[in-house]
């Protein structure tokens, strides 16, 4: 079993946890990777490997889903089972991509990649989205630790 | 013909028959160095010194080949990159 704290205010982990578990499902509708052939014309190779990739996030995103439940997260709270622990990591990217490309477009890839937003001067509606984004990086940090 | 030429012929056909990929991956403002180095190590088996010189170079250059060699492996590794979530692209290694 995994478990730790995350360095965050618990205020802010119940204030946006349900916006976390909104973002959470809107991944479903999310696309797919580019296949890596660029140049590739094989309807058939491309759709079995789209397809396997599917059914490999909907896996993951079902042990996020479990973190996610747990009463404890909203509070600050990892805990999960070991083996829950690459595919709630993987899971997680695939939020923060979502979140960054559906509500931080207003934000630089500098800032983002540097940390340096002046969080006030941002819009209310980036606001939470933010959060998000560092929240969930702050888990990741954590269960990387964990693993690794 | 000698035993020279035909070694010489066939090393060429044997290449030509198994010509090498390249994966490569892309940046992304997204991923966490620190999530980036642990795929490295886990997908590729890179050490730690490897895995963040790579991680860098996608960081610093846009792009990294990450391991070149047989279609099937190159194949093999994009998939796992892409589960993983990183920008992943397979090229011909020319």
């Amino acid at each position: 079993m995994i478990e730790f704290r995350l360095r965050v205010d618990s205020r802010i982990t119940r204030g946006i946890a349900p916006l976390i578990v909104k973002c959470f499902s809107e991944c479903r509708n999310r696309s797919l990777p580019a296949f890596p052939y660029l140049d590739e014309k094989d309807g058939d190779l491309v759709d079995s490997w789209e397809s396997s990739l599917g059914e490999d996030f909907a896996q993951d995103r079902q042990a996020l889903a479990r973190l996610l439940n747990s009463a404890k997260f909203a509070h600050g709270y990892v805990e999960l089972d070991e083996e829950d622990a690459e595919l709630v990591l993987r899971a997680i990217t695939e939020i923060r991509m979502h979140v960054r490309e559906q509500y931080l477009g207003a934000l630089t890839d500098v800032e983002l990649e540097t940390g340096e937003v002046s969080f006030s001067q941002k819009s209310s509606s980036i606001q939470p989205f933010y959060l998000i984004y560092l929240v969930l990086a702050e888990v990741q940090e954590g269960l990387i630790q964990e693993i690794m | 013909m000698s035993l020279e030429t035909i070694t010489k012929t066939e090393t060429k056909e044997d290449t030509s028959l198994d010509i090498p990929w390249r994966v490569v991956v892309l940046n992304d403002p997204v991923n966490l160095m620190s999530y980036v180095v642990m795929v490295f190590k886990k997908v590729l088996g890179f050490n730690e010194t490897k895995a963040t010189k790579h991680m860098r170079e996608v960081h610093e250059l846009g792009r990294s080949i990450v391991w070149s060699g047989n279609r099937e492996k190159a194949e093999n590794f994009a998939y796992q990159l892409q589960h993983w979530h990183l920008q992943t692209i397979l090229e011909k290694d020319d």
